[in-house]
Order: structure tokens, then C-alpha cells, then sequence
């Protein structure tokens, strides 16, 4: 009984680190962006408590909260598409031995390495009109030298989220490469056993069964492009107009260039909103597609077991 | 017994090891946790902002970088010489960073001895607002301030009969740098430093068929456009109507003029029309000031928009291969002449949390002093004072002393989208424009927002 309770204090003893970590770096500026966004805060003075109105003017006529959402979500869905697809493609071309797979490896992941203040300056340059290696390319064939890709607001949030799978897409493969190789090679064998080709085994056994990790991957996207300050403030600070305003450019805005923290805070728990229901709905989805990637993993694993009993060489 | 003897043996020994073992951990812990003082503290001296060491004190000093940094370091060796005890460490701020994310800087445990703050940028009015800084009324007095910055800035700093801030420089905007050899090859011909606006065009169209872009500007630039836009309304409006503009944001003041007015719309048509007839280099609204800067230096572009810090970078780091002169953007309103347009922007504060408030006032007092302007003009920039000794002004370079008469024969104006609060200001302004030249937004659309802005500004 004793026994019992002194080890409960100690677990509690020892938790207590942790929690006072979490309550710090966690709950603490949690709590306190929430009380932010229900004041009238100009960062020096004492906060004052204005009750909803920052959620009002944000959300109401004037506030252009909802087009912010809107851009966010169309960069973020732009930019986690191509992360996916490419790092996916990239990564079973990798799992599949393409010769000097190894060195791709390397050259397709550099890019995540490079700082993405710098990447961002050094596709700034490379979007130049004439002087940009971009219309350098185009002029070479044929298509004009003088695109101003950054300066049309039609075509600034494309051109910042192919920058941002440029820079997104070793990590995503990096990931994805993991998972290929993880699978059973006995499926791969038997698949080929009942004739299937390569694109069949790639989109029936490859993708279910790493469709876990491409979900987990997936949400991580979407959590890093909803954060992406840092390259669009490198490369348009939100322009031309607000054609890249994306969700954390707006409460920087709003925050260090207005002096408007109570509004920014209230922009930033809209922003953690969605992202919490964003992260729930794919967490779901990640639990019920690592249970059918199981379920078709093992389809395959009898099925080769099958074939092997056939060939009568007895794999379990 | 001997069991026993043994057993009390046995028994004693680890008991013994177990108090030794802990004598260890314990003195060990002591140890660490001074050594782990001493780092705290080394760490702690080290990381403190103002430092006294030997007699000598660190005077950590804010500044923008670029040519006020380079302006600043020529102002800390002669403070230096002349007061071998204190050393100045110059703390470098990009432009943003000088604005509303300062406030969080002077106002933290460790600030900076002297803060650095722009008029406009909303640092300084956050401070003063909430009395985070050391009044500067004795240095004012003692410097006979006043008189230096003339009324129109004394009447800017000063709040309630005290002030708080030391200015460093004035600026002058915003004069297009043309490249002679460029006008002289598209047969341009410029009189007494004004254009029209037909001229303008037909310049522009020359230089396009001679192999050179128009006019260089940073759209990107938080500030840029806003120069351009403010030149225009300075001659859209009719000067009555452009001194309304500056105040009318206040309630107490009447509202004689509004944005949605010809004089606001015709600014913004006039900037549209410059997107539309091709004015701008290529790609104007994805570059910023220095990457057109860049363009105009290289040759590519017939002007550049600039300031009259603008010279000590194209002669300093440019080292531009070519002649350059300057016109002003044209006038809107040929019956006017468009003037200069002067700001006190640059500004040194106290903040209250200064470790060394003695020797950091007697730095202003400094900065705030001929010898300090003198300085000023050393560094390249261009002095407040405006009655330095045309002998102390040489290092400015003949093209912002042409600047400098042109603004004491034909005056100068205040600049609007600086002088207004920033929610109708630069901040609030150029992602207007730019939208307004992408296409996003209409005249008229821009022009409502803007007064709707004051109209809540009015409304308090």
C-alpha cells in the first residue's frame, strides 16, 4: 500500500518537469494569445480588455479575415499537392534502385537544407523579368524574357508555393522513402508472380500500404505551409496588394507593422482554430487508412503466402 | 559473535561507502552549481547591452543600417575622440525591425542606451504614450534646438511643453536620379530640374527607344510608393487643400478635403496611368528599393526614385560608372511647382530602463550639437541643422547640394503618407497601391478605403 503510493509520488515527482515544460512553453502562450486577442493591446501599454470586438472587426465588414483564410488554404493545398505528388514520385523512383539513386538522395533533399530566407532570395532573382533565370529558360524556347511572374497577383501565390515544394519536396520524399522500404519485398514478388506491371503494383500495393505515412506527411504540409511566414515575407511580404497575404503575414502585419497586437492575436487563434480541425480530420483519416493499408498489406501477404505454398516452397 | 562481527562489518561498510558516495554527489553539485553561477554570471555580464569595464563604458547605440550605419560610425569616432572613456556600439536595425517590433526592444530589461525611432514608424508614439521615455527638454534647451530645427519640427516633438527626442538627419524626397549619358544619347533635355507630365512620358518613350527602362522604384518597399504617391498630391491638390490632408485625420480639425476628392483620385489615375503606359521598369511591384537601385546603377534604367541619402549609396558601395543629376516627379498641376518634401523622421530617443542615462544624454547632447551635425555630413547623410556653414557641407556631393538650394529657393512641403497616423500612413498606403497597379483594386475602391480610414480616425 505504502509501496503503492510512494511510487504514485514518484511518478508524479518525476512528471512534474514535463508538465511545468508544457504549461511554460505550451499552455502559457496559449492562454495568453487568447487573453491577447480579447484586449486592445498597442505592445506597450498595459492591455485592456475589449471583450469579442477584435473577433468582430476581424471577421466583420472591412476585415478581410476570410479572403486571408481563403489565400492560406489555396497556398497551403497548392503547396502540399505538389510536395506530395512530386516527393511520392521521387521516392519510388529512389525505392525502385534508379541508377545513382544515392546521389539523388542527396540533390533532392539539399534544397530543405538551404535556409528558406535564402531560397526565397534566390527565387526572387530567378523570377526577375529579363534578368531571372526563369524567363532566361522561357526565352530559350521561344516563350518571352519578360514574364513579371512576381508582379501579377494572378500568378505570386503559384509561384511562391512551386517554391515552396522546390524546398518542401526532399522532406516529403525523405519520409515517403522510409515507408517504400518498409514494404514487404514477398509482396512485390508475388504481385509480379500474378502479372501485375509496375504501375498496378505502385498504385495497389504501394500507395495503400504507405498511405499512413503519406497522411501523416500530408498534415505536416498543411501545419508548415499554414506557418509559412518566412518565405513569403522573403519574397513578396504578402504582395502585390494582398495576392500572397497568407494567414501568419497578416498577423505579423497587424502586430509588429500596425501595432495592432490584440487584432493580430485574434487573427492567430482563428488561424489555430482550423488548424486544430484541419489536424483531427486527417488524424482520423490517418487511423482509418493505416488500418485498411494493414488490411491490404495482409491481402498481399497471404497471397504471396499462397503462391509460395503453390511453388511448394513454405514461406509463413 | 564472529557472524555477527562480521555481519557488523558487513553491515557498516556499504553504509560508509553509501555516506561517502553521497558526499561526493553532493559536493559535486555544489560544485557544478558554482561553476554554473559563475557562467550565469560571465554570461550575464556578457549578454548585458551596457557595459562598464577599466573605467570605460559601452554606449550601445541604435541605427538603421546602410548609409546610417556608416553615417553613425563616423558620429561615434568623433564622439569617441573627444571623450576617450566611453566607447559607442553601434546596434544596427533593418528598417522594420526600427518600427513597432523596437517597442518590445526599449522596453525590455535590456535596451539599448540611445533607441533609434522613426516619426512614422509607431514606435516612437507607443513609447510616448506610455511614458516609456526620459524627457530630453534640458538638452533642447541648453543646444538652443528650437532655433536649429526651425518651428515645424519643434512644434512635431515637442508634447505638452517637453521633448523627447534628438534628431539626427533630414531627408528630402524624392528626386528621380536620371543617368545624364542615358538623357543625353535620348536627346532629353531637362530645365531647372521640373518636369510636365507630357514631358515625362515623351522621356520615358525616348529612353525606351534608346535600350533603357523608364523610372526605378521598389514597389516591394514599404515606403517607396508612398514617396511617389506624395509627390504627385502635393501638386494634384492645391497647396490649402494638401495642408488640410496633413491634419485633417484629427477631429477637432475640419474636414475640408476628403480622399475620395479629384485631388486624391487624380494622384492615384496619375499612378495607374504611369503602370499602364509602361513608366515603371518591368517588374516594378516584385523588387524592392535597392534591387531597382541595383537596375539603375547597372545601366539598365534612365531614373531611379530615391532620397537625398540616395547618392552616398550610388557613389559609396554602386560606384556608379555614370553621370547622374536629378529632376522631381512631374507636376500634376502645371500652374504649381513641385517642391521638395522634407521630413524629420530619423530620431534618438532615451528609453527609461537606459543603463547609463548620464552618458547616453551626453551622447545627444552631442549628436545634437554642430560638432554632431558636422559629423552627420561627414557620414554622407544630410545634416538638420539647417544653419551649418556651407564649408562644413562639402563632403554632401554636388548633387545634394543642388538639392539643398533648390529647397531654400522654392521651399519645401511636408510629407503627407509620413506625417499622418500609419493607419491612413505608408503602412496602410502601399499595399493600396500596389494593389491598385495590379489590378486588384479600382481607383475609386482605393480612394474609399483610404477615407473610411479617416473617417474612423476622425471619429476617434
Amino acid at each position: 500500500m505504502l509501496r503503492t503510493h510512494l511510487r504514485r509520488r514518484l511518478l508524479v515527482i518525476g512528471a512534474l518537469p514535463a508538465v511545468a515544460g508544457i504549461a511554460l512553453l505550451v499552455a502559457y502562450p496559449v492562454v495568453r494569445t487568447v487573453y491577447l486577442s480579447l484586449t486592445s493591446w498597442d505592445g506597450a501599454s498595459a492591455p485592456k480588455f475589449i471583450g469579442t470586438t477584435n473577433f468582430r472587426d476581424i471577421t466583420g465588414q472591412g476585415g478581410d479575415l476570410w479572403a486571408t483564410v481563403l489565400r492560406t488554404i489555396r497556398f497551403s493545398l497548392v503547396a502540399t499537392i505538389g510536395v506530395m505528388v512530386i516527393g511520392t514520385l521521387l521516392a519510388a523512383a529512389l525505392s525502385a534502385g534508379i541508377p545513382g539513386a544515392r546521389f539523388f538522395r542527396v540533390v533532392w533533399f539539399l534544397p530543405m537544407v538551404v535556409p528558406v530566407s535564402v531560397s526565397g532570395v534566390y527565387w526572387v532573382n530567378a523570377f526577375q523579368p529579363t534578368t531571372g533565370l526563369s524567363n532566361y529558360l522561357l526565352g530559350k524556347v521561344g516563350l518571352g524574357t519578360t514574364h513579371a511572374w512576381l508582379a501579377d497577383p494572378h500568378a505570386a501565390l503559384y509561384v511562391t508555393s512551386f517554391v515552396w515544394v522546390w524546398i518542401s519536396t526532399g522532406f516529403a520524399m525523405i519520409i515517403m522513402l522510409g515507408a517504400m522500404n518498409g514494404v514487404p519485398v514477398e509482396i512485390y514478388e508475388a504481385a509480379e508472380m500474378d502479372g501485375c506491371s509496375v504501375l498496378r503494383r505502385f498504385f495497389s500495393i504501394t500507395l495503400p500500404v504507405v498511405r499512413p505515412t503519406l497522411a501523416t506527411v500530408a498534415l505536416l504540409e498543411i501545419i508548415f505551409t499554414f506557418n509559412g511566414f518566412t518565405l513569403i515575407w522573403a519574397m513578396t511580404q504578402g504582395g502585390p496588394g494582398t495576392s500572397t497575404q497568407i494567414l501568419p503575414v497578416e498577423v505579423y502585419r497587424q502586430a509588429f507593422i500596425n501595432g495592432n497586437y490584440g487584432a493580430a492575436s485574434a487573427q492567430a487563434v482563428v488561424g489555430g482554430v482550423l488548424l486544430l480541425l484541419v489536424s483531427v480530420v486527417m488524424t482520423r483519416f490517418i487511423r482509418s487508412s493505416s488500418g485498411s493499408g494493414r488490411a491490404r498489406a495482409g491481402l498481399f501477404r497471404r497471397r504471396a503466402n499462397r503462391s509460395a505454398l503453390a511453388a511448394g516452397q513454405g514461406i509463413t | 559473535m564472529t557472524s555477527e562481527s562480521d555481519c557488523a562489518v558487513s553491515g557498516t561498510a556499504p553504509a560508509t561507502r553509501t555516506h561517502s558516495w553521497r558526499r561526493r554527489i553532493v559536493r559535486r553539485g555544489l560544485a557544478a552549481t558554482a561553476v554554473g553561477l559563475v557562467l550565469a554570471s560571465v554570461l550575464a555580464a556578457c549578454g548585458t547591452k551596457s557595459s562598464s569595464s577599466g573605467g570605460t563604458v559601452t554606449l550601445h547605440v541604435q541605427t538603421l543600417t546602410g548609409p546610417q550605419a556608416q553615417d553613425m560610425q563616423v558620429m561615434a569616432q568623433a564622439y569617441e575622440a573627444s571623450h576617450p572613456n566611453v566607447k559607442i556600439q553601434i546596434d544596427a536595425l533593418a528598417d522594420v525591425a526600427s518600427k513597432m517590433p523596437n517597442v518590445a526592444v526599449l522596453n525590455g530589461s535590456n535596451p539599448p542606451d540611445v533607441g533609434f525611432v522613426q516619426y512614422d514608424g509607431g514606435a516612437y508614439a507607443a513609447e510616448l504614450a506610455n511614458n516609456k521615455l526620459t524627457p530630453l527638454t534640458d538638452i533642447w534647451q541648453s543646444n538652443n534646438l528650437a532655433k536649429h530645427y526651425g518651428p515645424s519640427v519643434t512644434k512635431q516633438y515637442t508634447v505638452n511643453g517637453s521633448q523627447y527626442a534628438v534628431l539626427w538627419d533630414t531627408v528630402y524626397i524624392a528626386p528621380m536620379y536620371y543617368n545624364v549619358d542615358a538623357f543625353a544619347k535620348a536627346g532629353i533635355t531637362v530645365t531647372n530640374h521640373r518636369i510636365t507630365l507630357p514631358q515625362f512620358y515623351d522621356a520615358v518613350s525616348k529612353l525606351k527607344a534608346n535600350g533603357y527602362q523608364g523610372l526605378g522604384v521598389g514597389g516591394n518597399t514599404s515606403y517607396h510608393l508612398g514617396h511617389l504617391v506624395d509627390m504627385l498630391l502635393q501638386t494634384a491638390a492645391t497647396p490649402a487643400q494638401y495642408d488640410s490632408l496633413l491634419t485633417n485625420w484629427q477631429g477637432s480639425v475640419p474636414a475640408t478635403v476628403k480622399y475620395t476628392d479629384p485631388a486624391f483620385v487624380n494622384t492615384l489615375q496619375t499612378l495607374k496611368d504611369f503602370q499602364s503606359n509602361g513608366v515603371f521598369q518591368s517588374g516594378m511591384l516584385s523588387q524592392d528599393y535597392t534591387q531597382a537601385e541595383a537596375l539603375f546603377a547597372a545601366g539598365k534604367l534612365g531614373m531611379f526614385m530615391g532620397g537625398t541619402w540616395t547618392p552616398s549609396e550610388l557613389n559609396g558601395s554602386l560606384k556608379v560608372p555614370f553621370k547622374y543629376d536629378y529632376i522631381l516627379p512631374p507636376t500634376l498641376n502645371p500652374a504649381q511647382t513641385t517642391k521638395f518634401e522634407g521630413v524629420a523622421t530619423d530620431a534618438f530617443v532615451l528609453p527609461l530602463k537606459s543603463k547609463h542615462p548620464t552618458q547616453a544624454k551626453d551622447f545627444l547632447k552631442f549628436v545634437g550639437s554642430a560638432q554632431g551635425q558636422t559629423a552627420v555630413a561627414k557620414g554622407g547623410l544630410l545634416p538638420i541643422f539647417a544653419d551649418l556653414p556651407a564649408s562644413d557641407l562639402t563632403t554632401i556631393g554636388p548633387v545634394v547640394s543642388s538639392i539643398l538650394q533648390d529647397v531654400k529657393t522654392n521651399g519645401s512641403a511636408g510629407l503627407w503618407d509620413s506625417l499622418v497616423p500609419n493607419t491612413i500612413g505608408q503602412p496602410f498606403g502601399v499595399p493600396k497601391y500596389q494593389a491598385l497597379l495590379s489590378g486588384q483594386s479600382s481607383v475609386q475602391q482605393v480612394a474609399s478605403e483610404f477615407q473610411t480610414e479617416l473617417d474612423k480616425l476622425r471619429a476617434g
